[in-house]
């Protein structure tokens, strides 16, 4: 009864708020693991395309293409998910009149990732890494940080946007 | 800060007087980093400055993230408190 008569008058003259804050405004933000994500499903691609070459899938073969395939769409899935992180929780007013076309590019990166789960394409693959470069690209730039495009030293040896710190 | 306190919940707090602040007792203090905040007292050091934590352990902030704090951020103790 006194909380809702409290409730009341809050409503007529608010009374001052404190937080029992739980949750950590970390602000660290790298769409690094989104790029390494987006890089592993080429890689998977690749790995999936060299099995298709053998007339015969011995039980390992099989096993291990199960294995491909379950990766490739949990890294599919992990790109989304890394992407909807910083759209989410970092871009805002600011960043979105910077680039005001963002929310198209994540579509796209969505769309293209579901792709990655669906089919084993390379030209998907290429296409989710190049939209999630174009995506880390955009990132950097709202802090003001260089980029540069480089090789990846490893496989796939794909293209991918580093900031140049 | 969850069980002891709810959203929507509504406190008295007091700021005076100082030197009954025990470890224990929920405050009302403010952060630079996080704002007003209302907090269980830790650990109350004998040169006034004083540490903060959460019932909540599993998702508080911790203490050492909170970091020490002086009496000239304390707003208040909590004398009061209500829940729906």
């Amino acid at each position: 009864m006194f909380h809702q008569l409290l409730s009341k008058i809050d409503k007529a003259t608010p009374f001052n708020t404190a937080s029992a804050h739980c949750d950590i405004p970390c602000k660290i933000y790298d769409p690094f693991s989104a790029q390494l994500a987006a890089l592993s499903v080429i890689r998977f691609v690749d790995l999936l395309n060299e099995l298709s070459e053998k007339e015969t899938l011995t039980f390992a073969d099989q096993a291990q293409m199960s294995r491909l395939v379950a990766e490739k769409e949990t890294h599919a899935e992990k790109v989304k998910q890394e992407i909807r992180v910083i759209w989410g929780d970092y871009f805002k007013a600011p960043q979105f009149e910077k680039f005001p076309d963002t929310n198209e590019l994540v579509h796209k990166i969505m769309l293209a990732g579901s792709g990655c789960k669906q089919h084993v394409s390379r030209e998907k693959a290429e296409e989710l890494l190049s939209l999630v470069n174009e995506f880390a690209e955009r990132f950097w730039k709202t802090k003001e940080v260089v980029t540069k495009k480089a090789i990846c030293p490893y496989p796939p040896s794909e293209e991918v946007v580093y900031p140049d710190l | 800060m969850l069980p002891s306190l709810n959203d929507g919940d509504f406190v008295c707090a007091m700021k005076w007087p100082f030197r009954w602040l025990r470890s224990g007792q929920i405050v009302v203090v403010k952060s630079s980093t996080y704002g007003v905040i209302i907090k269980r007292l830790d650990d109350v050091n004998p040169n006034g400055t004083f540490t903060l934590t959460g019932d909540n352990k599993v998702h508080s902030v911790s203490r050492e993230a909170m970091g020490e704090f002086t009496r000239a951020q304390l707003l208040g103790k909590v004398i009061y408190h209500t829940s729906e």
